[in-house]
């Protein structure tokens, strides 16, 4: 499809109106663009969020807010944010990274996205501004939504609690054969002091191992427990052969990746 | 809402010199230079952001300017490689790519330079790591890469021994 129009409304209540009418998102353009010049525009008239001011790191006590438009590379410069950096540095060169912007690594799917897979497992709410108001939902939640993606918040996880590994064909610059996010209970917000995993490369979107968690839920983190989770994993995924990877090996690579992951 | 295609005039200040032209709807930074303002400096790879062979620098970052819509940046900066030399003088980095026979085929090679050029305005002192990080979305399919990270690492000892402007 050509491209007839690239709207930059000044107003969410402009750019949702235009969202109403067939229009289609373009945030960092480093995946809608890369469809326009391929011939497969989402929408004839596409809708540029840059006028919107959704762009801006905020860290409180009470968490972090990062706005939808803000590129990958600005997470990268905050100090606050650096257990999040081993996962960003592994998203595409630091030429993409310029421009990739936070709200649309949710919508990047298999094998990319893995911002969007630890947000998965910081259990990230996102705020999605549509024709009835914002509404609060999950990294999970956004797909079919209809709406803008305004904001993500999460928290930031206890010390030692933060596990991130990505298997990949080359060290940089490469799409996840497997990636997982985990925060490992207790956590001070989480009276169940249960542990969040989430997976990526393993599904067409990032998915919650929540299988895995059942298994580590209520007994303590061992080679044992962690060997087990990584089995139990097997159930909540469902991979694809790719450039980078088939099924197959997919299948046989988590449950050691999520073991070590795990075990730190 | 449909309504006939229609360009939208837009300002860049390119190399320096502010640069006024339409685009068409969707257009790209990229075909905008190479077509409107006849830089050819950056190459049409594979227009999806993963060869880097169309990378220059906007507001002092290097991007994809394959990726990027030319008329949401509106009147920014940028920085092609016709905007490296001083008139007929390499700078430090062309000239050691090609000192180094950094460069085979050539069509890496902008997007390579201009990628060195974001980096050792950020980091003048990079380590081979860095250096290795900074092209690792610029790929080039002749040299291996060696050379190309060789020749970056003796622009940057070049320029810091020589007080680059």
């Amino acid at each position: 499809m050509m491209v007839s129009a690239v709207h930059a409304p000044e107003s969410l209540p402009a750019a949702t109106r235009l969202l109403d009418h067939g229009g289609r998102v373009l945030g960092g353009g480093t995946l809608v663009m890369a469809a326009v010049n391929a011939g497969e525009a989402p929408s004839s008239e596409l809708i540029s969020l840059h006028r919107l001011g959704l762009s801006g790191i905020t860290i409180t006590e009470d968490g972090v807010r990062v706005g939808a438009a803000t590129p990958l590379r600005d997470l990268l410069g905050e100090p606050g944010l650096a257990f999040l950096h081993p996962a960003l540095r592994g998203i595409g060169s630091p030429t993409l990274r310029n421009t990739a912007t936070v709200g649309g690594n949710l919508f990047a799917g298999g094998p990319y996205g893995d911002l969007a897979v630890c947000l998965l497992a910081l259990d990230a709410t996102v705020t999605v501004a549509g024709r009835s108001g914002t509404h609060a939902t999950t990294v999970t939640g956004v797909t079919g939504t209809g709406g803008i993606v305004t904001s993500v918040r999460f928290g930031i996880p206890e010390p030692g609690t933060w596990r991130y590994l990505k298997a990949q064909r080359r060290r940089l610059n490469s799409a996840s054969i497997v990636s997982v996010a985990a925060v490992i209970g207790p956590r001070a917000d989480d009276a169940a002091g249960s542990t969040r995993i989430a997976l990526g490369g393993v599904a067409p979107s990032p998915v919650r191992a929540t299988s895995a968690e059942a298994v580590l839920a209520g007994r303590p983190l061992t080679a044992t427990t962690a060997e087990a989770a990584g089995r139990a994993a097997l159930a909540d995924i469902a991979p694809a052969d790719d450039a980078y990877a088939s099924a197959w090996y997919r299948r046989r690579v988590l449950p050691v990746h999520l073991r070590r992951a795990l075990l730190g | 809402m449909p309504s006939p295609p229609s360009s939208r005039v837009v300002t860049l200040v390119v190399n320096g010199t502010p640069r006024e032209f339409l685009t068409a709807p969707g257009g790209s930074l990229l075909s905008a230079l190479r077509e409107k303002l006849g830089l050819t400096a950056a190459k049409r790879g594979c227009g999806q952001g993963s060869c880097g062979s169309c990378t220059v620098l906007v507001d002092g970052n290097a991007v994809l300017s394959c990726l990027l819509a030319v008329e949401t940046i509106d009147a920014s900066s940028v920085e092609t490689l016709e905007g490296v030399a001083n008139g007929t003088e390499l700078d430090e980095v062309q000239q050691a790519f090609l000192d180094g026979f950094a460069t085979q085929c050539g069509f890496c090679t902008p997007g390579m330079i201009m990628a060195a050029e974001a980096l050792l305005s950020a980091e003048p002192d990079p380590g081979r790591a860095d250096v290795v990080e900074a092209i690792c979305g610029n790929v080039c399919r002749c040299t291996g890469y060696q050379p190309i990270v060789d020749a970056i690492l003796t622009a940057a000892r070049q320029r810091a021994a020589g007080g680059q402007p």
